[in-house]
């Protein structure tokens, strides 16, 4: 009796959570959102994920890289939304996030087209990637006279800029004579 | 190497998605849960008790922990299955009544988790046994088993479907506006915050040091760009704000200043703010 009576006194404490949403604190770290938009797939949340739960994929058949979240594996710690520099995956205060019977339903993939090396004609950046840098560089007082010139070197792959440089290095020693 | 475990053919033949649905529809009782712990780290069991508490109490749902699986309707598994814990889940899931009803609670239990590639981890609940729900989490909040449960009994409804996005059309969300003319002021910027702040506050003192610098008529000024960041410190209401904006100016800003129009170290000490 004593119970009911301290009960009677006190407040109903119990969430009356399925019909009445809950309200999370500031700073939760619910699932991370992903907006397809603002995406660019440079692959730094991938690196930084310490699960694995992401994962960035080139399809050469299709000519895409495929971006994909496991929210199964995923363990909430925000490192992708601290690395992005678009903030094209933040976290959110989402916590609903169950499914019945199917794993996929809690995976979210985004498709980028790939571009093409001039060179070798390998995939080897994503469209997005290569405008994004473009657009930085011009933004950050880039010298727009020997445009031509930087824009074939931005559209080479690091393997076939890396042969270039090799072979300018030779010539130049050759001249030398070493 | 072929499967670990094969399920016998009357447990198979007993627990199609129709019986159990059937199961569902027919039964006019609380729903008893048998909690397996099947080599989890004790994050996701400290938040099933969690949920067991008056705070959530489940129990006004129809549900109830019990201690034996030959009781139970819905077994609870949590952790990634380790070598000398999977025979005891697979023994527990075969005691169960049938039709049997499987939840895998947290990341480790859903895929293998953080500890997918460890050596002694044999891979997520549903490697072993079908598993019907998926609460994710690292470890669940108790809002998101609760709705876990709820969604296995048909109270809500699903949220999420797999998505898929493939029109990608090129465009970029970045249109090279800066305030001083040069993105790089803005880069420098955001990495002093973070480095000061970390990301989350650092984000929020790099779009206050910004908002401010916006609304100034002429960002070069350093003597009007002074006067605001000196209000906006007045203003502020957390101390740590109030000091990292201060540090943001001298360095950062102070430093981009005398890069572009050379002003020496006197006029460069006139616009420096002075700390409390």
């Amino acid at each position: 009796m004593k119970i009911l009576e301290f009960a009677r006194k006190e407040k109903m404490v119990t969430n009356n959570f399925p019909v009445v949403p809950y309200e999370v604190t500031d700073g939760f770290r619910g699932k991370p959102e992903y907006t397809y938009d603002l995406c660019i797939g440079c692959g730094s949340c991938v690196v930084a994920c310490p699960s694995n739960a992401l994962s960035l994929k080139k399809d050469e058949e299709k000519g895409v890289a495929r971006w994909k979240v496991d929210y199964n594996r995923c363990i909430f710690c925000g490192r992708c939304d601290e690395v992005c520099p678009t903030r094209a995956i933040s976290m959110s205060k989402e916590y609903v996030m169950c499914v019945l019977f199917d794993k996929e339903d809690l995976t979210v993939t985004g498709e980028l087209k790939l571009k093409r090396c001039d060179t070798c004609d390998v995939y080897f950046t994503t469209e997005r990637m290569s405008n994004y840098t473009y657009q930085k560089l011009v933004s950050a007082g880039w010298d727009m006279a020997s445009i031509d010139e930087k824009m074939k070197h931005l559209n080479t792959c690091p393997d076939c800029r890396q042969e270039k440089a090799v072979a300018v290095n030779v010539n130049q020693m050759k001249k030398r004579g070493v | 190497m072929g499967p670990l475990y094969t399920i016998p053919e009357d447990i198979q033949r007993e627990n199609t998605l129709e019986k159990k649905l059937a199961h569902l529809d027919k039964i006019k009782r609380t729903f008893f849960v048998y909690r397996v712990d099947a080599g989890s780290c004790n994050g996701c069991d400290i938040e099933i008790f969690a949920v067991i508490t008056p705070l959530w109490d489940p129990e006004r749902l129809g549900f109830k922990l019990v201690a034996s699986p030959r009781h139970a309707d819905i077994l609870v598994c949590t952790g990634s299955v380790t070598r000398d814990m999977r025979y005891p889940l697979i023994r527990a899931y075969e005691a169960m009544p049938d039709p049997k009803i499987v939840a895998a609670i947290g990341a480790c239990g859903c895929s293998g988790g953080i500890f997918h590639d460890a050596y002694g981890n044999w891979g997520g609940i549903d490697s072993h046994i079908p598993v019907d729900l998926f609460v994710p989490g690292c470890p669940p909040h108790p809002a998101t088993i609760l709705q876990g449960l709820a969604l296995a009994l048909g109270i809500v409804d699903q949220k999420l479907k797999k998505t898929v996005y493939d029109n990608d059309e090129g465009k970029i969300p970045f249109d090279g506006t800066s305030i001083l003319n040069n993105t790089l002021f803005e880069r420098d910027l955001y990495v002093e915050s973070k480095s000061l702040m970390g990301y989350i506050h650092g984000r929020v003192l790099f779009k206050k040091y910004c908002e401010a610098m916006k609304t100034a008529k002429r960002p070069e000024d350093a003597s009007e760009i002074a006067e605001l960041i000196k209000h906006l410190i007045a203003q502020e209401e957390d101390p740590r704000y109030a000091e990292c904006l201060r540090v943001l100016h001298n360095t950062v800003y102070m430093n981009w200043i005398d890069s572009m129009m050379v002003m020496g170290e006197e006029g460069k000490n006139q616009y420096i703010i002075k700390g409390a």
